[in-house]
């Protein structure tokens, strides 16, 4: 049975070489590499060489500090506006510099939450921005083309005398998309 | 001597064989069959000159041919700066410069980087895109074999899909696609 078997596969293994079915076949190739990378969108107030947020207010004695804040997600993502010492119908007018710091062109929306006390606080800017209200588009932003921003944060006029020393807060959320 | 009559028999015999020849020469002529076969040539495959590239979406797209084995057996694309939804599409046509038909496939032979488990490849040979992912696929798209001495147009893209998390911003996929051609069995 043994020897059998084994002339039967040294039979086999013999046909298979002299025929050469089906296990060899001239082959050729060529290729093709590639390399792909995502792009990067990123922002971030202020710049070196850029125009820091600046504030100034409406008379000579409200404070308007302004500053950039590393505290999210990235340097410098936000920029804080306070308007402070208000009278009814004073506000404080703020400019920064909005830019694109990844390799990407975005579309801008903006969208304001807040404030604490609704009925006290006002905000203008040039995109029609307003608080509580929903997203507004501040248009396209690019490596190379930041978008300028000013807002005015006052206090309504008209308040009464139960709304001294009242404060407000809100948030506006900036976001570039790109796709 | 005394011949037996057995040695007298055998000398008759050869004398018999001397005296008329028989058998033992004739007129002779020759024929000849000479045989000979080669083998044909497969390939080499070679990317034709001028390939082109463009880009939809934003992307910077670009193509080049270079050599892996051979002079022009190699395309070199580059898709950069994707965005969601961003293409680069490329064309070009692969040369089979042998005397043998080419039955051609593709297998995406290497992939390395993030960005492939999202990233989509498609050409002739996978004329539905597929995510790269870790490679390995083998297309299934029918191909006519490229003849002896002719060519096939070939167009590929690759595409970042819609809806890519921002997570895989800046992330690379590097990836090679191995075209195949065979003859024979």
């Amino acid at each position: 049975m043994g020897k059998r078997w084994l002339m039967a596969m040294v039979a086999v293994v013999a046909v298979v070489a002299v025929g050469g079915i089906g296990f060899a076949a001239f082959t050729a190739n060529a290729y093709i590499g590639a390399s792909a990378q995502a792009g990067t969108l990123s922002l971030y107030w202020g710049a070196p060489g850029g125009t820091m947020p600046t504030g100034t207010g409406s008379q000579s004695y409200n404070t308007c500090p302004a500053g950039l804040l590393s505290e999210k997600n990235t340097n410098n993502d936000t920029v804080t506006f306070s308007a402070g010492n208000l009278a009814p119908g004073d506000y404080c007018t703020f400019s920064a510099t909005l830019y694109d710091g990844g390799s990407l062109p975005g579309t801008v929306t903006a969208i304001a939450v807040g404030p604490s006390v609704s009925t006290i606080c006002t905000l203008s800017d040039g995109y029609g921005t307003a608080i509580s209200h929903p997203a507004v588009s501040w248009g396209s932003i690019s490596p190379t083309t930041p978008i300028s921003y000013t807002a005015s944060i006052g206090l309504e006029a008209g308040l009464g005398n139960s709304y001294q020393g009242s404060s407000c807060s809100f948030t506006i959320t900036v976001t570039a998309t790109a796709s | 001597m005394r011949l037996t009559r057995a040695s007298t028999t055998g000398l008759v015999i050869v004398a018999v064989l001397l005296t008329a020849g028989t058998g033992f020469a004739a007129f002779t002529a020759q024929a000849y069959v000479n045989g000979n076969a080669a083998a044909g040539t497969l390939g080499p495959l070679v990317w034709n000159p001028g390939p082109t590239a463009s880009g939809f979406g934003g992307g910077t797209c670009t193509v080049v041919r270079g050599m892996t084995n051979a002079p022009d057996d190699t395309l070199l694309l580059t898709a950069g700066n994707l965005a969601p939804g961003a293409s680069c599409t490329y064309g070009d046509a692969l040369t089979n410069q042998g005397s043998l038909p080419a039955a051609v496939s593709e297998t995406i032979t290497y992939a390395n980087g993030a960005l492939c488990s999202v990233l989509f490849y498609g050409d002739t040979f996978f004329s539905s895109a597929i995510a790269i992912g870790e490679g390995g696929q083998t297309s299934t798209t029918p191909v006519p074999a490229i003849g002896a001495h002719a060519e096939m147009n070939w167009a590929g893209t690759i595409t970042l899909p819609s809806g890519t998390p921002t997570s895989y911003m800046g992330d690379t996929c590097d990836f090679t696609v191995t075209v195949t051609g065979t003859a024979g069995s």
